[in-house]
């Protein structure tokens, strides 16, 4: 509703012409609005007019329409005005939009909408007086020049009695509807309190213009901006909690700087900078950004300058801010300041450090080790940031291109060529040096992509990688275009194909790849490079088998992409080979021997690739490494396997299945122990063999050898956990210390003096101490990727907890949290760790419980009971996170040893009820007491969020727990508080869909215990006033997601799952109906509803989803008395191309 | 034009099939006949269409009758099938259906063409008779889009020959019904006029005034004001009957033509206003029908910026009704050049190019 979000005054309106329509009966008539929103978003804004005028004096007009005509045609000349490029359209419809709300006003001037008119009045008298501003830049004559000042004097003058006389307007309408209970906080009543405040702003920003008018030093000047600096601090004062109390403190800083107050403008800078940036703040936040980079860049004080970077890498790089805000007039200023900010603060290392240092320390004292790094980072590099801003801003073409391109004329640029760095490079060297620079970016790039863990960063840093590439290959060519022009050496050609060969391979472009890889493993066999271009082609071939696998290629395509990697690999072995007993192998010819090795696992054929295996002498070096490369192999297979049961459970056959876990652990355990037998006990650095090491530990974890997986994640050497917690060690020392420092007494957590035991804003206070020393660590670098550190840590987490080391689980616990907070992950990966551990241990114990495998099952629950128990009863040291991680985990467990549902789903998976009725009564009471744990730990989560709202560090952390508060609730039985918990988290979230979804299956749940809650669970709940339902239910979920469901694979699981829950409910409810017409016209309103979502989306969302919506539609037919063994109608063949019969 | 009332069902399936007709290539063969019938009786999905299945035993121009599973004979009215489908039935022809649905007439000819030509000759009497209706509807239906290739005569020569040989088919008032349209564009309201008559032979009410509607309005295309108007006034005068409501508001609309002829602007303006006034704003249909009609009237009275705020009024809110949003860019293009607005002209020439494949 383009009009809506422009122009508030229509919502307020139409929120009164909804109630009222919603009151009386309202006769078809023309569909104005649509049609006039229709115009707007297509920017007709004179058509609109016409439109709008072709109802004036006519009987016809709308009755909602008709007394707010000339309201909607003056705000609609004003934006028509805006759009208009000549100065004539602008004066001719501005002229007619003032016609149009004078006109308004003699009408209607003591009305609802009068200070609406009056506002958009104030807006026309100051962008007519914008406009005379803005000629005041060109050369003038004095007589001009004071006329043209004297017109916008006038300009402003009106627009600030209009402002003022809305002021009164909106302060009587809002004390109105204040007055009355009805209204005071209806919708209407907060867009009126909003508009308000909104008003005294602009009055006041009208006052300030209208000051600044004035000579400087003139006592109109100087009151003017007092008067305006002290209604702007009245209203921060009295709105402090608001943006529009934020945008009166950027108003008061600029009253502040126009009066010279500098010292009192850095100060409200400081406040403003220091708020979050969030949506409604993103402008506010760019303008103090650019206000504080004016104060402060030409001033050159370092700490100042450093203060700016933090706040500048806070705006282009830690945050969602959306990009369009960097081309803004403020944004493209900022990257210019924060250019110029970078280059000064170099300066000022060399010539005074000792400043220069005491600033450093001072400002990124309390400042997160993140910000400390990432921030270090753009300064370190000076004149490669200031290019790369400056480049930015002159790229835009902007007025400011200008003074972008004078910065870039600074010699210290010299060596980076044309601001528009895409020109063709002058020589080969040039060009060789921008592919250098590129290169650099990109495997930056890469790199970082590979360390994302999440999916958001995931697709950041792909499409940054994908940047950076494209940048390199078209540096590439460049650099072959220019070799051929000024004849470079052979050999620096090749180096450059083998370049060009690894971004291939890098980027996943196999057959380019292969191409040129093999170019230089036949044309160029002999050279230095031929071993490694032969690497590349193999790996690209290989890249190029498994993705053809992955996708269905037809067999014959997956042959000749199968013959490819088998023809490199025995030519590398031919070539290098020799008689494969050496222990000075070729790095390929050890690929080429794994590859063949690999192959023939991913292609199934475990015996070949065993047989393979066997040709390597067990004495020879390259056996460890073509080993551990098996088991690898089958351990990827395994999992493979593993996904692919969980999706179809026939297709993949147990003992098979076991038999990969089982060769894959017998040769990975064989692999490293000749490794660590070659290399006098292992080396820490040998990645690969630290990475077998992990594989191992998984698959001992998986397979209930606990110890064993235990002994190599321990390893003294090459144990996963051994090297991460290495890096740790340090650290957590440090992080521990303001605990141990802590003086006696306190740290008891008695107050000394009462005896009293500390409060929790205390123990707060002290736990925000060791967390703040903690952010101030830094971890030494690691060669493990981050997802590798996270692996060995959480396995390390369940392996210790499995074997009852609970000391040690605690303290790799710590490591897990440290590691968030020393600023290399972020929050976000800790809840993943934490969510999948959960998932895990889960499915750990459903698995346990089919294969009945009490014992193994009461040990680990025990097990992890006591641990969670321990880390819940902390005084210390427990976040919002652990707390969660510990609720969580009892929610899971009690999950996991939930008796399976007896009934239609149950029924549609195969599932089937356990054997023994004991032993079912056992686990629902252990359920029920997990789940009790579990909502007791949720409701000190809750009560902490209340007391202290910052603790919590998701801004979703309240919705979360609640809805898992209510789940739990549910999981006891206890619907209707389950419900009630809710409610008012609801209420001012209605369109959370986890939270329907929760509602709605709470509502479907007590539908199994009392059946009439059934069609509530379908057709929602708790109506709210004008009769439609708080809780949605199925329906309307079901109607949502279906507008969504080609957006994103997890909206069409979630439609799939409403259906197939709507479904069931439908079934549960006409089970008990008596009527038996009534019976089977439902049943059959069911089979309908089925067999149309069939036609809609025949796919029916997969297999797994099909296979449950078909068991309904066979219950509904039988249902209906017409039992049938059919399911939906099946796809027909494609007929066979032939000529038309019509 | 009027058109059917089913229509309407028609449009509201056309949104939920414009995406999933693509993907219909695995859709079923039924074991059973089924009927697609228009109702509004399912409690927890309002609105509908209901399936009725079994086989179908009986197919004449008036009505349907299937057997079902208890060997029950059920009729049901031809003017309330949405569609058949025929146990067995040719999967292109699913396809084919689907793809009329969403106005992408080409796929569905392309569709049918490649029915293996074995396949559609064995095929039982009542699957011939649907290969063929689609197949010169959808032909029909590209010829009134403006299609170069499919041209209004060769189009017309197929519906002709599925009326002539296909009397008892339960399309066949939807045919003569597309054969007097493309008569009509092709200036041919001899021919036209015979067909229109059939419509007024069928036995419900709505469908016999929809007949009358669409010859007066071909009386009026020929300038046969007077008469046209007398038909018109007849309609007003019918009894009420479902359908009929909507098929009286054609009526106004081909008054307020008149009166627009006749420079009667007043009387003109206070029609379209009765059937603003009274009509379903969302039928998309008549409301096409009924911008189109005021725009013109307005071009008639020499006032372009109000025939362009109606025909803007077609293609900002009711563009699915394709031949007359088709209409409406056409005239809004040329108004627009008139009114020095090029680029907005451009606008509505590119809707035209890239919706509809259409040059101008």
């Amino acid at each position: 509703m383009f009009f809506l979000r422009r122009f508030p005054i229509f919502r307020f309106f139409l929120a009164g012409v909804l109630l009222s329509a919603a009151a009386a009966f309202v006769s078809a008539a023309e569909d104005w609005e649509a049609f006039y929103d229709a115009l707007m978003n297509r920017g007709y804004y004179d058509v609109a007019v016409t439109y709008l005028e072709s109802f004036r004096d006519n009987p016809s007009i709308p009755d909602d329409l008709a007394p707010e005509l000339d309201n909607y045609l003056g705000e609609t000349a004003l934006e028509l005005m805006r759009a208009s490029a000549t100065k004539a359209e602008r004066q001719l419809y501005g002229e007619q939009a003032k016609e149009y709300l004078d006109r308004y006003l003699s009408r209607n001037a003591g009305g609802e909408h009068a200070y609406k008119a009056n506002s958009a009045l104030a807006d026309l008298y100051t962008e007519e007086g914008n406009d005379e501003q803005a000629r005041l830049q060109k050369g003038l004559s004095e007589t001009e020049r004071k006329k043209i000042e004297q017109t916008v004097q006038d300009d402003y003058a009106k627009a600030l009695d209009y402002a003022r006389t809305a002021v009164a307007q909106a302060k009587e309408v809002a004390q109105r509807m204040k007055s009355s209970d009805a209204t005071s906080r209806s919708p209407e009543a907060q867009i009126v309190y909003a508009d308000y405040l909104g008003l005294r702003i602009k009055e006041n920003d009208l006052l300030m213009k209208l000051a600044e008018t004035y000579p400087e030093g003139s006592a109109e000047r100087k009151d003017g901006l007092e008067a305006a600096r002290a209604a702007f601090d009245a209203l921060y004062e009295k709105y402090s909690k608001y943006p529009g109390g934020f945008k009166a403190r950027l108003l008061e800083t600029k009253a502040a700087l126009a009066l010279g107050d500098q010292t009192a403008a850095a100060e409200y800078l400081d406040e403003l900078l220091s708020l979050p940036m969030n949506k409604s703040l993103y402008a506010i936040k760019t303008e103090t950004i650019l206000l504080y980079g004016r104060m402060v860049v030409e001033k050159g004080d370092p700490a100042d300058l450093f203060r700016l970077m933090i706040a500048f890498y806070d705006w282009k790089y830690a945050n969602d801010l959306p990009p369009v805000f960097y081309i803004t007039a403020e944004g493209l200023q900022i990257h210019l300041l924060a250019g110029q900010a970078v280059l000064k603060l170099d300066k000022a290392k060399t010539s005074d450090p000792k400043k220069y240092a005491e600033a450093a320390k001072t400002v990124f004292n309390d400042q997160k080790p993140a910000v400390l790094k990432a921030v270090t980072k753009l300064i370190s590099k000076p004149d490669k940031q200031a290019y790369e801003w400056f480049d930015f801003v002159y790229r835009q073409k902007s007025p400011f291109s200008a003074e972008a391109e004078k910065l870039l004329a600074d010699p210290i640029f010299a060596g980076r060529g044309n601001p528009l760095s895409e020109e063709e490079p002058a020589t080969f060297e040039e060009a060789v040096e921008r592919l250098n620079r590129a290169w650099t970016n990109f495997t930056q790039a890469s790199a970082d992509a590979g360390n994302a863990l999440t999916a958001e960063a995931s697709a950041k840093t792909a499409a940054r990688k994908n940047e950076t590439a494209r940048a390199v290959d078209r540096a590439m060519r460049a650099a072959f275009r220019t070799a051929g022009r000024y004849s470079a050496e052979p050999g620096q050609l090749d180096k450059l194909r083998l370049q060009w060969a690894t971004l291939f391979f890098m980027t996943g472009r196999w057959t380019d790849a292969e191409v040129l890889g093999d170019f230089l493993l036949y044309r160029r066999g002999g050279s230095a490079i031929a071993p490694k271009a032969a690497e590349i082609s193999l790996l690209a071939a290989k890249s190029a088998f498994r993705e053809g696998k992955k996708e269905g290629f037809e067999d014959d395509a997956l042959d000749e992409l199968s013959r490819d990697v088998q023809s490199r690999a025995e030519y590398i072995v031919q070539k290098w080979g020799g008689d494969l007993t050496g222990d000075n192998l070729l790095p390929v010819v050890r690929e080429a021997l794994i590859v063949r090795m690999d192959t023939a696992v991913t292609a199934g054929d475990i015996e070949k690739a065993k047989e393979l295996l066997g040709a390597i002498p067990p004495s020879s070096a390259a056996y460890a490494d073509a080993a551990i490369q098996f088991g690898q192999s089958l351990w990827s297979a395994y999992i493979e396997l593993l996904n692919q049961k969980n999706e179809e459970p026939d297709s993949v056959d147990d003992a098979a299945l076991q038999e990969v876990l089982e060769s894959s652990r017998r040769s990975l355990e064989a692999g490293l122990e000749k490794k660590l037998e070659l290399t006098s006990g292992g080396r820490g650095d040998d990645l690969p063999t630290v990475n077998a090491a992990l594989s191992l530990a998984q698959i001992d974890l998986l397979s209930g050898r606990a110890e064993e997986a235990r002994e190599w994640l321990l390893h003294p050497n090459v144990g996963p956990l051994t090297l991460v917690e290495r890096r740790f060690a340090g650290v957590a020392d440090e992080a521990a210390e303001p605990e141990e420092a802590a003086p006696e007494g306190e740290e008891s957590g008695e107050n000394a003096e009462t005896g009293e035991s500390e409060t929790a804003e205390s123990q707060t206070a002290e736990s925000e101490t060791a967390d703040s020393a903690a952010q101030d660590l830094t971890l030494p670098p690691s060669p493990l990727s981050d997802p590798f550190q996270l692996s060995a840590l959480t396995l390390g987490l369940r392996v210790l907890v499995a074997t009852q080391d609970f000391d040690h689980a605690e303290k790799v616990m710590n490591c897990l949290e440290l590691f968030v907070n020393t600023g290399v992950g972020s929050e976000e990966r800790l809840t993943l760790v934490y969510l999948q551990l959960g998932k895990q241990l889960q499915e750990q114990i459903q698995t346990l419980r089919q294969n009945g495998e009490t014992e193994t099952l009461r040990a680990i629950t025990r097990g992890f009971e006591g641990f969670l128990d321990r880390i819940s009863a902390r005084t210390q040291g427990n976040t919002y996170l652990t707390l969660r991680w510990v609720a969580d985990t009892y929610f899971n467990f009690g999950l996991g040893l939930k008796p399976a549902a007896a009934g239609a789903a149950a029924s549609a998976e195969g599932g089937e009820a356990p054997a023994e009725l004991s032993a079912e009564r056992d686990d629902a009471q252990n359920a029920a007491d997990y789940f009790k744990k579990a909502g007791k730990t949720y409701q000190t989560i809750l009560q902490r969020i209340e007391a202290e709202p910052q603790w919590a560090t998701s801004p979703n952390a309240k919705i979360a727990t609640t809805l898992r508060m209510s789940e739990s609730l549910r999981e006891l039985g206890r619907y209707g508080s389950a419900v009630k918990v809710l409610v008012p988290i609801l209420e001012t979230n209605e369109t959370n869909l986890e939270l329907q979804t929760g509602a709605a299956l709470i509502l479907q749940e007590w539908g199994r215990k009392k059946r009439s809650v059934y069609p509530r669970a379908i057709q929602g709940a708790v109506p709210k006033k004008g009769g439609r339902n708080l809780v949605w239910g199925w329906n309307r979920l079901i109607a949502l997601l279906s507008r969504n469901i080609d957006k994103s694979p997890q909206f069409k699981e979630k439609f799939y799952d409403a259906v197939v829950n709507k479904m069931e409910c439908r079934l549960a409810w006409l089970a008990g109906i008596a009527d038996p017409a009534e019976k089977v016209k439902q049943a059959r309103g069911g089979e309908t509803e089925l067999l149309k979502l069939h036609k809609l989306h025949p796919d029916l969302g997969g297999a797994a989803y099909k296979k449950k919506l078909e068991f309904y539609l066979k219950a509904f037919r039988e249902a209906a008395g017409e039992p049938s063994d059919e399911g939906f109608p099946k796809p027909q063949q494609q007929p066979q191309e032939e000529e038309s019969a019509s | 034009m009027t058109s059917s009332p089913l229509s309407i069902f028609r449009l509201v399936r056309r949104l939920a099939f414009g995406t999933a007709c693509l993907f219909v290539l695995a859709a079923a063969s039924l074991r059973a006949d089924s009927v697609i019938v228009s109702s509004a009786d399912d409690p927890y999905n309002g609105e509908a269409d209901s399936t009725q299945s079994g086989t179908i035993s009986k197919i004449t121009r008036d009505e349907l009758t299937l057997k079902d599973k208890a060997g029950l004979d059920v009729a049901i009215a031809a003017n309330r099938v949405i569609e058949t489908h025929f146990n067995d039935e040719p999967v292109n022809l699913q396809v084919a259906r689907s793809a009329i649905d969403a106005a992408q007439y080409e796929d569905a000819l392309k569709k049918l063409a490649d029915i293996p030509k074995g396949e559609a000759e064995s095929a039982p009497e009542y699957v011939k008779q649907d290969i063929d209706f689609y197949w010169a509807q959808a032909s029909g239906l590209l010829a009134l889009s403006g299609h170069p290739e499919m041209t209004l005569r060769k189009a017309g020569a197929r519906l002709n020959d599925f009326v002539r040989n296909n009397a008892n088919s339960w399309h066949y008032y939807e045919a003569n019904r597309l054969l007097g349209r493309i008569l009509t564009a092709m200036e041919d309201p001899a021919n036209a006029k015979s067909f229109y008559e059939n419509l007024q032979k069928a036995p419900w009410p709505d469908v016999k005034v929809e007949g009358s509607i669409a010859l007066a309005n071909l009386l009026l295309n020929e300038g046969n004001v007077d008469d046209a108007e007398k038909a018109y006034n007849e309609v007003l005068a019918a009894a009420d009957a479902p359908g009929i409501g909507r098929q009286k508001a054609y009526a106004r609309i081909g008054l307020a033509k008149i009166a627009s002829f006749r420079k009667e602007k007043d009387a003109s303006k206070a029609l379209f206003q009765e059937v603003i006034d009274g009509s379903d704003p969302d039928d998309v249909d008549l409301q096409a029908a009924l911008y189109n009609a005021m725009g013109e009237a307005a071009e008639r009275a020499g006032d372009p910026k109000a025939a362009i705020v109606a025909f803007l009024h077609v293609d900002l809110l009711y563009s699915t009704a394709s031949a007359e949003h088709i209409s409406a860019l056409r005239h809004l293009a040329k108004l627009w050049k008139q009114q020095l607005r090029d680029d907005r002209a451009a606008e509505a020439l590119a809707i035209l190019r890239e919706r509809y494949k259409l040059n101008n």
